[in-house]
């Protein structure tokens, strides 16, 4: 079991965003879904340390890490992609990913000030482990392509690329197919799966049914805040308390 | 040919090169002490502006208080010889010392701001220091300012404009290098990446604060070694030096030139130095002139001279690997 | 006991100063995001403008005074049309780099068309001071915190009274709902930097009399401005007159008892303090989104 929660909750103000919400992680591909408000980015942003619950546990391996920060998760092996896709504009592909690689490398100021051969010798590996990985993600033209100039859906790849260079155990995907067309939504649907099948845990959060059907292992459904369901594709697609949420909402 | 000679440019090597070929060559055209004055006093901006820039153009942070550093470099180098018998020598690594030191102590809570926030604090601690040494008469001469002993290397008066223009010179290269150094590293890279994402570059593992907090220092010790040649250079210090209008010119000259670029801020200390030299006669314009540059570059050179005639260059066809 | 007294209306005198320039410092933060760094050159302009319409000119108080503060209000206009609008989509660090240069660049023009000297405004009702429990407070100290305690009035009524100052305000809470309810959020910013420029060079034309004025006064002025802005908390009109009033007593009663010496440390010492320890200043902080 990887990452787990205990009775984890988070509220703003007097709102409850997320009610107290246990459930695990282990290797595959997990998915979060619900209609919007339900406290699918809440939990996310719980996961991933940007915010700090209201009550709860967060544990990895066993051990809790509620309190600790973000740096400090990703080093333990936990990635994460945005939904509105926070990469670095101002470099290009290759940087993007050589920066996911990050904890890896030696971050001395003293022996990046004097460009000591530790330090050349790990940035050239570093690019070339980088650009393994674009071309693993399909992003092999873009190398040295400045971030600002490629399309949208080569950007969602990218922050992948980037996670991935940081050799995560658990990957938790935040809208990987938001604003991508079907075959866009198609090939990243066949790199999540390729990740996962390589060992790495990935957990996401998504909108796109067919594509959460066709990759999820296990379902959770959240709404307003509360767990309605959980369970396998063909369970969940059954279960008329989910139903009734989207529906309830689309009717809204 | 010309890919390879574009590719040593854009890493940098070629800058470099051209440097040092321009700081061999301008004795040339040097006729007189004050011409060698002035290229020290370039050279001297051009140190701090290259420190300033890896905290503004790459870390995308901010400071409207850097003149303070270089001043107590500039104070160190001048007070401690005179008034407590300190070695010359000496004094530069004390000063870089207490100014780095002052830097961590406030790096740490005065990065957490940001935008505005972080502009006023800086400004506001500029502006301490710069009115403590307006004041403490008794140690630092106060307005008046204070006259700088000469150094003595074995027996040798450290002497003359030429000769601090070589020195000067020398530290402008060395700087130049390590800053290029430093942003091809992964803690250059990083840098750059909490510039664009605080968010995404913790995620990647950064520990954000505590770069933000030595790059902060960095280039305050940098400042505050500039300060102190400053001193050696020119005999005399004045409280001027870490006055809050000093700090703008500062900043100017990296903005102007190029944020995250290494050789902008070169290039915007040579300009902005310069532009006092080629109004002579018509001081009063100055002021009108610096504050019409730094608008006008604002709106239409957002980046800065060198990056955005980079990028002109760049939109040339030419293949990628 | 006398001496206290005159010390706290020194620094009530001179802290409505302050709080009339946060005011204008405010008007802007609160219609558009951007703090103006040029604030400081307005309240320049109006003591200026007065004295070379007063003295050149020689024109009665009475008729200079409006006069100077209409000419603030036209180079506020000007700033915001040739210096903020084309950079409306800049980054924050570009905007403060500009409204920097656009204060250096006002001053550098006062300089080159007034030159450096020192220049007095006649104060607005004689010099002849007025004893108060033994304190000798000059009668425009009277003008001064008057002037205040109707601009407050006068905002309030504008800000909560007109349908334009609701406009106003509506802004930065939504700039796109307050589009499609019709406001002309290009016309609110130009007027928020006019009313701006008004508070400034009001302030100027106040402080003047008692304090000189040159053609660098603004710098000091605009940042203890900010400063007080910053301690009453960024974005609230209350704010900005607590702040003033606060800097101003903190400053006056620093000078007198402790050093005078450090007078001037004091706006940023509490600037330090107030960023480092709470940021949201003594009411708090709005966050206003950036227009």
């Amino acid at each position: 079991m990887l990452l787990e929660t205990r009775d984890l909750s988070r509220g703003f103000g007097g709102v409850l965003a997320l009610q107290p919400f246990s459930f695990s992680i282990e290797r595959g591909i997990t998915a979060v879904i619900g209609p919007n408000g339900a406290g699918k980015t809440t939990l996310f942003n719980l996961l991933s340390g940007i915010y700090q619950p209201s009550s709860g546990q967060v544990l990895w391996r066993g051990a809790d890490i509620t309190e600790l920060d973000v740096a400090g998760r990703a080093r333990l092996g936990i990635q994460r992609t945005f939904q509105n896709l926070q990469i670095f504009f101002g470099m290009t592909a290759i940087e993007n990913v050589m920066v996911g690689a990050t904890q890896h490398l030696h971050l001395g100021l003293l022996a990046s000030l004097l460009s000591l051969p530790t330090i050349r010798r790990e940035t050239s590996r570093a690019r070339e482990e980088a650009a393994l990985l674009l071309r693993r993600v399909g992003l092999g033209r873009y190398l040295d392509a400045r971030a600002d100039a490629m399309p949208y859906g080569a950007l969602k790849r990218l922050e992948i690329a980037r996670s991935l260079a940081a050799k995560p155990e658990l990957l938790l995907l935040d809208e990987p197919a938001a604003g991508l067309n079907p075959s866009e939504t198609e090939e990243i649907g066949a790199l999540i799966r390729a990740i996962a099948a390589d060992g790495t845990a990935a957990l996401l959060v998504e909108h796109d049914m067919r594509l959460v059907m066709a990759l999820a292992e296990r379902i959770i459904v959240l709404d307003q805040g509360r767990e309605i369901a959980r369970g396998s594709a063909e369970e969940i697609r059954a279960n008329p308390a989910v139903i009734e949420a989207y529906l309830g909402a689309e009717a809204a | 040919m010309k890919r390879r000679l574009g590719a040593q440019f854009a890493s940098g090597n070629g800058g470099l090169v051209l440097l040092i070929a321009l700081a061999l060559l301008l004795p040339l055209v040097l006729r007189n002490n004050y011409d060698y004055d002035i290229a020290i006093k370039i050279a001297l901006n051009a140190i701090v502006a290259v420190g300033l820039n890896l905290l503004i153009g790459y870390a995308g942070q901010i400071s409207l208080g850097h003149a303070a550093f270089f001043a107590i470099g500039a104070y160190a180098s001048a007070v401690l010889p005179s008034r407590y018998g300190v070695p010359g020598l000496l004094a530069l690594p004390l000063g870089a010392l207490a100014a780095g030191f002052l830097a961590w102590l406030v790096a740490r809570p005065i990065l957490r701001l940001s935008g505005h926030y972080l502009a006023m604090a800086t400004l506001g601690l500029g502006i301490i220091v710069s009115i403590v040494l307006n004041r403490e008469v008794e140690v630092t001469g106060g307005p008046d300012g204070i006259s700088v002993r000469t150094i003595r290397l074995f027996g040798l008066a450290l002497r003359g404009q030429p000769l601090w223009y070589g020195i000067v010179a020398a530290v402008l290269i060395l700087v130049v290098a390590l800053s290029l150094n430093l942003m091809r590293s992964a803690f250059g890279r990083g840098l750059r990446a909490l510039a664009d994402s605080e968010i995404a570059a913790a995620t990647a593992g950064l520990d954000t604060a505590l770069m933000k907090a030595r790059i902060f220092v960095l280039s305050a010790v940098i400042a505050a070694v500039a300060g102190s040649l400053f001193a050696q250079a020119e005999r005399y210090v004045t409280p001027d030096e870490a006055g809050f209008l000093r700090s703008v010119e500062l900043v100017t000259m990296v903005v102007v030139g190029g944020m995250s670029s290494t050789f902008g801020a070169v290039l915007g200390a040579a300009i902005l130095t310069l532009l006092p030299q080629l109004l002579s006669g018509f001081e009063d314009w100055h002021d009108l002139l610096f504050g019409l540059i730094l608008v006008g570059t604002m709106i239409f050179l957002p980046r800065g001279i060198v990056p955005s005639l980079a990028e002109r260059f760049r939109r040339e066809p030419a293949p990628s690997g | 006991m006398a001496e206290f007294l005159q010390i706290l209306a020194a620094g009530i005198t001179v802290g409505a100063i302050y709080a009339l320039i946060a005011l204008g410092f405010s008007v802007i933060y609160n219609t558009s995001g951007v703090i103006n760094f040029a604030q400081g050159e307005f309240v320049m302009l109006g003591g200026m403008a007065a004295v070379v319409l007063c003295q050149s000119a020689h024109l009665p108080l009475v008729i200079a005074i409006p006069l100077a503060v209409a000419i603030a209000v036209l180079a506020g206009l000007l700033v915001e049309r040739l210096a903020i609008e084309p950079a409306r989509q800049s980054s924050l660090t570009t905007l403060i780099i500009i409204t920097i240069g656009v204060s250096i660049s006002i001053r550098g023009f006062v300089e080159v068309v007034l030159g450096k000297a020192f220049h007095r405004l006649p104060a607005f009702s004689g010099d002849a001071p007025i004893d108060i429990g033994g304190a000798e407070v000059a009668p425009q100290a009277f003008w001064v915190l008057g002037s205040l305690v109707v601009v407050m009035l006068a905002l309030a009524w504008f800000f909560n009274g007109t349908r334009t100052g609701k406009a106003m305000r509506a802004i930065p809470q939504n700039r796109l709902a307050a589009e499609l309810m019709g406001i002309d959020v290009k016309a609110m910013l130009r007027l928020s930097f006019a009313l701006s420029a008004l508070l400034g060079a009001l302030a100027g034309v106040l402080t003047a009399p008692l304090t000189l004025t040159k053609y660098d006064v603004g710098v000091m002025l605009g940042l203890k401005g900010f400063a007080a802005a910053i301690i009453g908390g960024l974005g609230t009109a209350s704010g900005a007159v607590l702040g003033g009033l606060l800097l101003g007593i903190t400053e006056a009663l620093a000078a007198g008892y402790v050093s005078s010496a450090y007078k001037d440390a004091v706006a940023f010492i509490m600037i330090l303090a107030m960023l480092l320890l709470a940021p949201g200043g003594v009411f708090g902080w709005r966050r206003v989104q950036r227009v």
